[in-house]
């Protein structure tokens, strides 16, 4: 069973509003749950509206999704892992890789949860066969 | 030297692309730039990241083997402008802010064109596109640059519309 977890998406436009909000119309409604988008703050600013959620919330493990490897939101949360160490930041953020998250967010391990939630995000892409 | 040419005292200098973007390295000046203009290389200029070991590592990390990557701080920017930039029509210079190149010019040394193509918003600076939010120290020394010779225009992306600072500031 995983400690407290508090969960961020950080990503570009409507983004992250919009995965959790398809996550919610899958599994229902999440708790502890954080949306960021990067359009006009400037990083400063949105790292600061972050700590600050950080620093409310109970001692445990912090996840960060984000979009692109190498975007603005990456570089983000790539630096607040500097001072918050044990956040867990991965890339490359889709809608299978957040159900199984989601879903087993207070079943499993943590180191065990991310190692799932990763690989079922590759897992989803797929080419279908030639029927 | 092609791309470098003096007037009024400056080393006037003609790169692909000089952009002023406080994101600095990422998706759209890696993806969407670059790719855009076929660069070769992308000089950072910032004293803060150049100083910082661990900052350096994390936006080298993020650019593609192809795209040949500096990062210096602003005196040894200038030396290297000065000095004979390496592929001055494939390569994109990046600083954080007016400010920079403010230092740059007091080195001698002015881009003949900006293209400033983010400044978020932060407390005190007011909105002038969705990109752009600037306070009155940065308005003022945008406007010293333009009087000194630059042009400059505001394009956050290679199919934005492109505006020039007389529009955005009136």
């Amino acid at each position: 069973m995983s400690d407290y977890c508090q969960t961020f998406i950080i990503a570009h436009s409507n983004l992250a509003k919009a995965l959790l909000s398809s996550v919610e119309k899958i599994l229902g409604k999440q708790e502890d749950t954080y949306i960021y988008s990067n359009e006009h703050d400037s990083m400063t600013v949105l790292a600061e509206k972050i700590e600050t959620q950080i620093k409310n919330a109970k001692a445990g493990q912090i996840v960060c999704f984000t979009d692109l490897k190498g975007g603005s939101c990456w570089t983000l949360a790539s630096m607040l892992k500097r001072k918050f160490r044990q956040m867990t930041v991965i890339s490359g953020v889709n809608l299978p890789m957040l159900t199984t998250y989601f879903n087993n967010r207070h079943r499993m391990a943590f180191s065990e949860l991310i190692d799932k939630t990763i690989s079922d995000g590759c897992r989803g892409i797929t080419k279908l066969q030639d029927i | 030297m092609s791309g470098y040419h003096k007037t009024a005292g400056y080393l006037n200098m003609d790169v692909q692309l000089f952009r002023i973007d406080d994101r600095l390295i990422h998706g759209q000046v890696v993806l969407g730039w670059a790719k855009y203009l076929e660069s070769r290389s992308i000089v950072l200029c910032d004293d803060a990241v150049a100083d910082n070991e661990w900052e350096r590592e994390l936006y080298l990390s993020c650019v593609p083997a192809d795209l040949e990557t500096l990062i210096l701080n602003i005196e040894q920017a200038s030396e290297y402008l000065h000095n004979g930039i390496k592929y001055p029509d494939r390569t994109i210079v990046l600083v954080k802010s007016p400010g920079e190149v403010v230092l740059l010019a007091e080195m001698g040394f002015l881009p003949s064109k900006i293209n400033v193509g983010g400044i978020h918003f932060a407390e005190d600076r007011k909105r002038y596109l969705s990109y752009l939010f600037m306070n009155d120290s940065e308005v003022a020394q945008l406007k010293a640059l333009a009087e000194k010779g630059c042009r400059i225009t505001c394009q956050d992306v290679p199919t934005g519309k492109k505006h020039t600072l007389e529009e955005i500031l009136r």
